[in-house]
């Protein structure tokens, strides 16, 4: 069973090889669930997502060097080393964040204590800021109002403008210059 | 990414590739590389006088099939090592002539210690026996870097023992033309020398032949 498998995929990895996209797509589609499987046998700890990063993480490295695949030799072997060497790398990257980074329970009360010194500081006036914004230069107002006031992330309002994100940074920077210079002059 | 995503853009991405040939065919090649460049510093540096006299000695002989035995044995584990999957002997394969080296060099040691005693241990600075290693070894060693990195690039033993092919080999066209033959001198010069060019390419291993890492999946 194992041997005709394996017989299977070499005819299909030495069509892959040749350039048939046809046996590369069932390979792929055929080897992913053993390796899922195998994974998990090699990596017992590892979360689902950790597991299907080392199958892709396999497939991509097979991808990169299906040239090194010799047909007159078994492909189980060949393939379990790209395995192996995928998921000690997938430890090591789990190990690695998990040295550096602290999970956190969501939680809807984040603070005990009231929230920073909102309290003690002067209400902002609104109307003379508004003021200020409508004097900014078009490029400057647009990205002050989708960055800031629509709170949009600076890849969404370059989807949104057409503006580059590094031009929206550009134009926010300056707009908060002004905006500052303004309301300093107003007080 | 979906891992059936993925493997749509990888069917996509196929293009036919040229099989990398069988480890000891590749070993032939660089052998018709390393060979030639060898043999002109050789040639260069102009062959010992006592070179007839020195192959009618069998340590000598020893010595010179145990370094070429070396460098072809490490080499080929070299090519093999950049396979997926090669048997794990195959990589472990260079420590036997390795061995037989180094048993050869200890030979010829105690024999001169038994021979001529604390003379035959004499050990004075003889510096030219690097940069000549290093100048024999440098066309050898770059064609095997360019070898393993046509290959897999998953673990870094194949740069170890290609550069260790590549040392040895520059040893035995070294022992060629280079008047030297107290043991410890060779021990101390001429094999630490092979020993010091195959630590530092292995150190450098991460520029000359990176391992493929993760590849950052989006």
């Amino acid at each position: 069973m194992d041997n005709q498998r394996d017989s299977r995929w070499v005819a299909l990895m030495k069509a892959v090889q040749a350039g048939d996209q046809v046996s590369y797509a069932t390979l792929l589609r055929e080897i992913s669930p053993f390796l899922r499987r195998l994974a998990r046998q090699g990596w017992p700890k590892g979360a689902a997502a950790d597991i299907e990063d080392v199958v892709q993480e396999t497939l991509l490295t097979l991808h990169t060097i299906r040239h090194t695949f010799d047909p007159g030799r078994p492909f189980v072997p060949w393939l379990l080393a790209l395995l192996q060497r995928r998921i000690v790398d997938g430890v090591r990257k789990h190990a690695r964040t998990h040295r550096r980074e602290i999970g956190m329970d969501i939680s809807d009360v984040t603070f005990s204590i009231e929230q920073a010194n909102t309290a003690y500081e002067l209400p902002a006036d609104s109307k003379v800021l508004r003021s200020a914004i409508s004097q900014l230069p078009p490029g400057q107002r647009q990205a002050i109002e989708l960055v800031k006031l629509q709170e949009m992330s600076l890849k969404q309002a370059s989807a949104t403008t057409g503006l580059t994100v590094a031009a929206l940074k550009v134009a926010t920077h300056r707009g908060l210059k002004a905006l500052r210079l303004m309301l300093a002059i107003a007080k | 990414m979906d891992t059936h995503t993925l493997i749509d853009a990888l069917v996509a991405d196929l293009i036919p590739v040229r099989r990398l040939f069988p480890p000891t065919l590749r070993l032939l090649g660089w052998l018709a590389v390393s060979i030639p460049a060898v043999a002109t510093v050789v040639a260069l540096q102009g062959v010992r006088s006592d070179l007839a006299m020195r192959f009618a000695e069998p340590t000598f002989l020893a010595e010179q099939a145990a370094t070429v035995a070396t460098a072809l044995v490490a080499g080929w584990a070299a090519l093999a090592g950049c396979i997926p999957g090669t048997a794990r002997w195959k990589l472990w394969a260079p420590v036997a002539p390795l061995c037989a080296w180094m048993v050869s060099l200890g030979h010829q040691c105690w024999s001169d210690w038994v021979r001529v005693g604390t003379a035959g241990m004499m050990l004075r600075p003889d510096w030219m026996c690097l940069p000549d290693i290093a100048i024999a070894g440098a066309i050898p060693a770059l064609a095997i870097v360019i070898a393993i990195r046509r290959g897999a690039g998953l673990t870094s033993a194949p740069v170890l023992w290609g550069s260790l092919a590549a040392a040895a080999l520059a040893n035995a066209g070294l022992r060629l033309f280079h008047a030297e033959d107290a043991a410890l001198m060779v021990i101390v010069w001429q094999f630490g020398s092979v020993a010091l060019f195959t630590a530092v390419l292995t150190l450098l291993r991460r520029f000359l032949a990176p391992i493929r890492e993760l590849y950052g999946l989006p």
